[in-house]
């Protein structure tokens, strides 16, 4: 049973049965590795950056946190080269200062960034992304070079990985490929790495995954390497981190050591305002417990038996391990389909579906937000299939204020921060107006705040008669269900019902008992 | 589960899946060649098969150099006049002159690598620029040689005369043909970047990777191989003709695709393709067979790559 260390003083974590004895970490007196100053960063009318300071010491992890939008992946990328910034400097440890300081630079001198959006290339196999990945690998005997390395550095991260150097990207699982992204940004060719960024790198990992992750990131910073770690789970950072930089806005608010901190200190500095509301706060909807979504023995190739129902006014949960038939579930109550002898899903009413994976399934990259947000809706805003463009833009204005949307209905979509891109699709499914919303883990990487945000909007919503079947990744959501299906192999194993909804318990079923 | 198909599949590399897809090309030119042999028991012999794929190379030839395009994710419209131009340069010089033919034949490859860099750098697509190249290729070919003529060196007819009475000797050629691609296009650390960078090529550019030269080389490389086509189409023809070949573009594209190869970048297949272009090469045998009128055979063509592309369309659903 995984023991879940409380806050506010994480580092003492004496009954963590799953922590090693670990080498105390370097004293904080060690060179600095990189030190940034005064970096400023414009793109079109927003500041994305605004004179921050970032310096990081040799066998420091320094943990970054922030709202969508607050600057994280722009500072990542001015520090990793990609881009450069229109105001500051950077030294970095073994430059001269002379030249730009960019991409090719940034490698040479050892740094290593793992992204969010994962950068493989799904139609070569492993080795060979790998060797796409760092030149130095090329020549004479790449292939066994290449397939020999990957799967040494992926064996020293993550010892159960089960990823072949021989297969394709497109084949892995999407944990899968952010422990390849990983490892192939730790990945020693020519240069050793030096400073390791760390974008979001637990975001699709399970939990085992993630402790393998950071108890590996330990062991490599002894050695002096420098890591950034960018992540929405505020208890990671506080876990792992040595300190913690708080921006805001493009701004530095807070550059402190993480000891120093709370969750709860964090998330203030962070800005968010809205407080968590206990559970037994929020009103039923009082309307007739109707039966909305019906699932009698529904079985498919990837499902069995699975016997589900949900009422008017209910948040759903679906919950278990990654790949336990939670999305095809959602997807088979989404698109009953008739089998011959088997009965499908039954769902009385309109639905609606929030995919987890905007990039390729839920946004519209050339449209505004006003068109990716009716999209679904456009039957509400037009007659005899011409669309009428003033209600078009009410309807689009109702729910960006609903949902504190940042930015225009003019603004591209692509403009937005991911969290923001996240509402925008939230806004579109609840737009239509339907009595079933499916969420496919949508928000996976969003920022507490906008998720706290969208939480108090899915018990508003439920309230109003709406019910929503939610499955996700993220044991600690579940709370704001009414009731969690635990899926384990296609099947489930556990129903769980207000007070019975801990993180112990979910944990617990996920394995298969119950 | 899904990390223990990763497992049971591609420990070796192999895809169950993927080989039924990969499977189409073969299937095809089995098919008809059986239909062939059914309607003329003859084709059944070292002789009959060295005939029917006597004029298969230049299509072979061609699919290459459009497959090195079409894995970088553009296309490639001058594949057929490429051809036709090195034809008429081969027919017109090569014998003669052969360093004015040289010349030119560098020419062609450096005019491929310009359209190259001007589908990188100023990000005009594939599409527009060898729509444009192609009438390059066919005013240059008919400048050289406005009506059918020329001859062939006697060393490349005699590649092609070769006729052993063991092997089909077509099939050696494409055998090797394909082993070539294939080293290129898997051997190689710049094949396995062309892949890449025909799947994600930001990717590709953040590793370090110049993706302007990865896109000249490509070209060029299509060059090459399109001007080796026109090449082994004067060493069977013996003859230039600037407007022989100008349906291969099309042809090759759809070889290609057989294949396995996608019109979104990123794979490539060259055994694949080599075989899809044999099958393909046999549709003209085949209707001759069927005594269908010449008038015809561009439609019969049509619908017989419309039902093999559908066939590929329908494997993509267990591809990885």
């Amino acid at each position: 049973m995984l023991h879940v260390p409380p806050s506010p003083h994480p580092r003492q974590i004496e009954n963590d049965v799953t922590a090693p004895s670990v080498a105390p970490r370097p004293a904080i007196d060690q060179p600095y590795l990189l030190r940034a100053r005064g970096i400023g960063k414009r793109y079109g009318n927003t500041q994305a950056l605004d004179g921050v300071d970032l310096a990081i010491r040799q066998g420091e992890v320094l943990g970054i946190v922030g709202h969508n939008g607050a600057g994280k992946s722009t500072l990542m990328k001015v520090i990793a080269g990609f881009t450069p910034p229109d105001a500051g400097t950077i030294e970095i440890q073994g430059w001269t200062g002379e030249g730009r300081y960019d991409l090719a630079r940034a490698r040479d001198l050892g740094v290593r960034i793992a992204f969010q959006e994962l950068s493989l290339c799904p139609t070569l196999r492993v080795f060979e992304n790998v060797v796409v990945a760092h030149r130095a690998l090329a020549g004479w005997g790449w292939r066994q070079r290449s397939q020999r390395l990957i799967r040494m550095q992926l064996d020293s991260i993550f010892p159960h990985h089960r990823i072949a150097p021989r297969a394709r990207i497109g084949s892995l699982s999407l944990a899968q490929r952010q422990m390849l992204e990983v490892a192939q940004a730790a990945l020693t060719s020519g240069r050793k790495p030096r400073l390791l960024i760390l974008d979001e790198p637990t975001s699709a990992l399970g939990k085992e995954s993630a402790d393998h992750l950071f108890r590996y990131l330990r062991a490599a910073i002894t050695d002096g390497l420098g890591c950034l770690l960018i992540t929405h789970r505020i208890r990671e950072i506080l876990e792992n981190a040595d300190r913690v930089l708080v921006l805001r806005n493009g701004r530095v608010v807070a550059d402190r050591p993480a000891s120093e901190l709370t969750e709860e200190e964090i998330i203030a500095l962070m800005g968010t305002t809205t407080a968590p509301a206990p559970r037994g706060d929020h009103q039923e909807w009082a309307g007739p417990a109707e039966l909305v979504v019906e699932a009698t023995d529904l079985t498919t190739d990837r499902l069995r038996h699975i016997h589900l129902q949900a009422r008017r006014g209910e948040i759903i949960g679906l919950a278990g391990l990654d790949g336990q038939g939670q999305r095809e579930l959602l997807l088979e109550i989404w698109r009953p389909r008739r089998r011959l002898g088997r009965r499908a899903a039954r769902v009385s009413g309109r639905g609606a579906f929030v995919t987890g994976d905007r990039q390729a399934a839920g946004l519209f990259p050339l449209w505004p937000v006003l068109r990716n947000l009716s999209i679904s809706s456009l039957f509400r805003v037009g007659a005899h299939g011409v669309i009428h463009g003033g209600k078009e833009r009410r309807l689009a204005a109702q729910w960006i204020q609903r949902l504190a949307i940042k930015g225009t209905q003019a603004t591209p979509v692509v403009d937005l921060s991911g969290g923001t891109q996240q509402k925008v699709l939230v806004a579109r499914a609840l737009a239509v107006g339907a009595d079933v919303v499916l969420l496919d883990d949508p928000f996976r990487g969003v920022d507490v705040g906008t998720k706290r945000e969208i939480y108090g909007l899915l018990r508003d919503e439920a309230r109003g008669g709406r019910c929503f079947l939610w499955f996700t990744t993220e044991n600690l959501e579940l709370k704001e269900c009414d009731r969690v299906y635990v899926l384990h192999g296609g099947a489930v194993v556990a129903e769980l019902r207000g007070e019975e909804i801990t993180e112990e318990r979910v944990i617990a079923a996920s394995f298969g008992g119950s | 589960m899904e990390a223990t198909r990763a497992r049971v599949w591609d420990r070796t590399g192999l895809d169950g899946r993927q080989a039924l897809a990969d499977s189409l090309p073969f299937a095809a030119l089995l098919g008809m060649f059986a239909w062939c042999v059914i309607l003329q028991p003859q084709a059944l012999s070292i002789y009959g098969v060295s005939l029917l794929f006597s004029s298969s190379i230049p299509l072979v030839l061609a699919t290459i150099s459009q497959m090195f395009i079409i894995t970088l994710g553009d296309i490639d419209l001058g594949t057929g006049y490429a051809v036709g131009l090195a034809n008429v340069i081969s027919a017109r010089y090569l014998a003669s002159s052969p360093l004015i033919a040289i010349g030119l034949f560098a020419a062609t490859i450096l005019g491929y690598m310009i359209a190259g860099a001007l589908v990188e750098l100023r990000r005009i697509p594939s599409i527009i620029v060898t729509l444009g190249t192609s009438f390059i290729w066919l005013g240059a070919a008919l400048l050289i040689l406005d009506i059918p003529g020329g001859t062939s060196p006697d060393w490349l007819a005699g590649i092609f005369n070769w006729a052993p009475s063991m092997i089909p000797v077509p099939f050696l050629y494409a055998a090797v043909i394909a082993a070539v691609a294939s080293v290129i296009l898997f051997r190689t650390t710049l094949g396995t970047v062309l892949r890449g960078a025909g799947s994600n090529p930001q990717a590709v550019a953040r590793a370090g990777w110049s993706l302007l030269r990865i896109r000249m080389l490509a070209y060029g490389l299509a060059g090459l191989f399109g001007i080796l086509a026109g090449l082994a189409l004067t060493g069977i023809t013996t003859s230039g003709d600037a407007n022989a070949s100008a349906n291969y573009t099309l042809l090759a594209i759809a070889s290609v695709i057989l294949g396995g190869g996608d019109f979104a970048g990123g794979k490539a297949a060259p055994i694949g393709g080599v075989v899809g272009a044999l099958a393909i090469s046999l549709v003209g045998s085949l209707l001759a067979l069927l005594n269908v009128s010449s008038d015809f055979q561009s439609a019969v063509q049509g619908i017989i790559l419309i039902v093999v592309l559908a066939g590929r369309s329908l494997t993509r659903r267990f591809e990885a």
